[in-house]
């Protein structure tokens, strides 16, 4: 019986911790690539993002920086919508004006944060609210 | 009550594929009131917020960018490495050298670089973190050593898989520690080279004067461990570097003379106060 219960414990553990590395290779193998010649700047930005939940990273970006931000929701999810916002919420950039497209290049002329928020694209009463899968989020720069 | 600490645990393992450690701006629902918001206007949403803070590499290629010259003395020395011997003090080295690392390789010094890729992969082991770089790149450094783009590509999986596996193995404050290490570090590289009345460095002054905006990230990584008598007192060094961030910028920014809007007295107590938290950090 005690040896029992350590096996359910064991795959609890495991069972949380191998989608958080999951997430991990999957932004590593998948997403990273497409940063193509803009250095991935080392950062990870991963999320198990579940339907209906929105997520928001705040970031500084530099003036006279080129960047590349992409947006990489595994396979089997739906698009993910992203914004791309000023401290005053004041939209730079919203990718539902262009299809949905997962990735964004940009250059500020002066230094800021940004707030870039992500949601599943809704697809209408049929969706699945149980969907749930790694969003993972990087940025490159050009060297 | 042996069954009953069973169902317990089966229950948490039914659960556990939904848990996710990172901070949630709102509790969980159930699947029946998370059915009811979804069937709502949408006014209302669960969501997440997370800060992020610039990595060495980014710091380290703004620093470049601003015509700002190498100088291999102010790396924190390998000959350091061996005090390094509890998991506080090697989380902080890790992220401290992963910067010298971004800073020697960004300025094409390539001996240095393979120097401090070897101890920074060898600290993140001493860390329990395995497989920072795929063996395939490390034959491919070995191969061309002059690779920059490569070298940078090493560094962000060293620092990625670092912090990353830190945090899924829940031990958040190594993985805080390690980011600000890198931060204060790349700080320390930008800041030392500045002679506040030379013009030249204008734009390095200016690129310093912008991580104010990190301040934030950086509060928000510390802030859940904040009464942690590690953690404590570098979270106040960094309100008092706030402080001096705040008293550096005068108060009209618009004006077209560069020099008009810096206090340059509380410019070089901020220089002065990173050099004392860095070395504070690395002995």
């Amino acid at each position: 019986m005690k040896y029992s219960m350590i096996v359910v414990l064991f795959i609890l553990i495991l069972g949380t911790n191998n989608s958080y590395s999951q997430c991990r290779s999957f932004a590593k193998e998948i997403c990273k690539p497409k940063l193509e010649n803009y250095a991935h700047d080392g950062n990870y930005n991963g999320v198990v993002l579940n339907v209906g939940e929105q997520v928001e990273l705040h970031k500084a970006f530099f003036g006279g920086q080129k960047y590349r931000m992409v947006v990489c929701p595994e396979e089997q999810l739906p698009p993910v919508h992203f914004k791309v916002m000023n401290s005053d919420l004041v939209v730079l950039f919203d990718n539902k004006d262009e299809g949905y497209i997962g990735q964004y290049d940009f250059e500020l002329q002066k230094s800021t944060t940004l707030i870039i928020s992500m949601e599943f694209v809704k697809m209408g009463e049929d969706i699945n609210p149980s969907v749930s899968g790694c969003v993972a989020l990087l940025f490159g720069m050009k060297l | 009550m042996k069954k009953i600490i069973s169902s317990i645990c089966i229950l948490f393992l039914l659960y556990s594929c939904n848990w996710f450690s990172p901070k949630d701006s709102k509790e969980k629902k159930s699947n029946e009131n998370l059915e009811q918001e979804l069937m709502q206007d949408n006014t209302k949403k669960m969501k997440r917020v997370f800060f992020e803070l610039p990595s060495p590499i980014e710091i380290s290629l703004l620093i470049k960018k601003s015509g700002f010259h190498y100088q291999e003395d102010l790396l924190n020395n390998v000959d350091n490495l061996p005090g390094y011997s509890t998991s506080v003090s090697r989380a902080i080295a890790l992220g401290v050298y992963c910067a010298d690392l971004s800073y020697a390789s960004l300025n094409e010094q390539y001996q240095t670089s393979i120097e401090y890729i070897n101890v920074a992969r060898n600290l993140a082991e001493s860390l329990g973190v395995l497989r920072t770089v795929d063996q395939d790149k490390i034959q491919l450094l070995e191969d061309n050593v002059t690779n920059k783009e490569l070298i940078v590509d090493i560094i962000s999986e060293i620092y990625m898989e670092s912090s990353e596996q830190l945090r899924e193995q829940d031990r958040y404050k190594l993985s805080s520690l390690m980011l600000i290490g890198g931060w204060i570090e790349s700080m320390y590289l930008a800041t030392q080279s500045i002679q506040s009345t030379d013009k030249s460095n204008e734009l390095l002054i200016q690129r310093v004067l912008e991580q104010k905006l990190s301040l934030e990230s950086i509060k928000r990584v510390l802030e859940d461990n904040k009464a942690d008598p590690v953690i404590s007192p570098i979270y106040n060094n960094i309100l008092d570097l706030e402080k001096l961030f705040n008293e550096s910028i005068k108060s009209n920014p618009d004006d077209d003379d560069f020099y008009a809007k810096i206090d340059f007295v509380s410019f070089d107590k901020l220089v002065r106060k990173i050099s004392d938290i860095r070395d504070y950090l690395i002995h």
